[in-house]
């Protein structure tokens, strides 16, 4: 896509535009924006993906493997109190497990986010040079 | 460190915790029988606190293999893979802290693990020993049986 064609284009041109800096910078800072969001278009289809798989994860244990795991149990000879004792430890290690992978997501998207601020702020920087 | 990396180890370690916890469910779904021995115990098995314990510990310990693992099959330098492996341990450390592990601990699991493989191996030497004394007994009860029963 060239200059001309994306929707800032019409501020490359001579024109009355121009004439307002303030108006100017704002649309360049956006125009940086968009082209970063373009160039880091991988990384974020990368997180919303890995969301994606936790959040369907998530659902598929609390809502199916779970209760398939207490019917499978219940159908077994084993002591209720074992049955119990047994999906509260699964249940306990498992919640956990959940918990660091939300941890661990929110920490890679703010380091992606942390990144992407930082190479926002060079453009700027270098801009006002 | 390198942005990169550091991304690729936080990516790599929460598939690895995804495919640990599809194995917890796995094996009880699946009717595991190291699993299921355990459970036809029942609680009042002097057997299953220690089990439990071996199991968990075991299961942290498949974390760091998968990691291990994740290098082994990276194409990349010594270098870069030592780069990795410390955010590897960085990302476990955190991992274990959920379960009240603090920071090294990782270090000792493995040497626990075996302690607690050593304690159940004497505690089934020790059944079985109980057993055999029970047979013998049984043994000497019969021979006196049949022998009072010839006398008379």
């Amino acid at each position: 896509m060239g200059e001309q064609d994306d929707a800032f284009g019409v501020f490359y041109e001579s024109g009355p535009k121009e004439s307002d800096p303030d108006m100017q910078a704002i649309f360049e800072y956006e125009k940086h924006y968009m082209n970063l969001v373009r160039a880091y278009k991988s990384e974020i289809d990368h997180i919303l993906r890995l969301q994606k798989e936790y959040r369907d994860e998530a659902q598929a244990f609390y809502h199916d493997s779970l209760p398939a795991i207490r019917e499978k149990l219940s159908k077994e000879p084993i002591d209720d109190e074992m049955r119990k004792h047994w999906m509260e430890h699964l249940e306990s290690d498992i919640d956990k497990s959940f918990e660091m992978s939300r941890v661990f997501l929110e920490s890679l998207t703010t380091d992606e986010v942390e990144h992407f601020r930082e190479e926002l702020d060079e453009l700027v920087h270098r801009r006002r040079k | 460190m390198k942005q990169d990396d550091a991304a690729w180890a936080k990516g790599r370690f929460l598939s690895i915790l995804r495919e640990c916890r599809e194995q917890l469910v796995h094996e009880t779904l699946a009717s595991s029988p190291e699993v299921y021995r355990v459970l036809y115990d029942g609680l009042s098995s002097k057997k299953v606190e220690i089990w439990e314990k071996k199991h968990e510990l075991e299961w942290f310990q498949l974390h760091l293999e998968k990691c291990q693992s994740c290098l082994d099959e990276a194409s990349c330098t010594a270098a870069r893979k030592r780069e990795l492996w410390k955010l590897f341990l960085q990302l476990y450390q955190s991992f274990l802290q959920k379960w009240g592990y603090q920071k090294y601990d990782w270090w000792f699991l493995g040497k626990e693990v075996e302690g607690l493989k050593a304690l159940l191996r004497t505690n089934s030497a020790w059944e079985q020993r109980i057993d055999e004394f029970k047979l013998d007994i049984r043994r000497q009860k019969k021979i006196l049986d049949c022998m009072i029963e010839e006398e008379s």
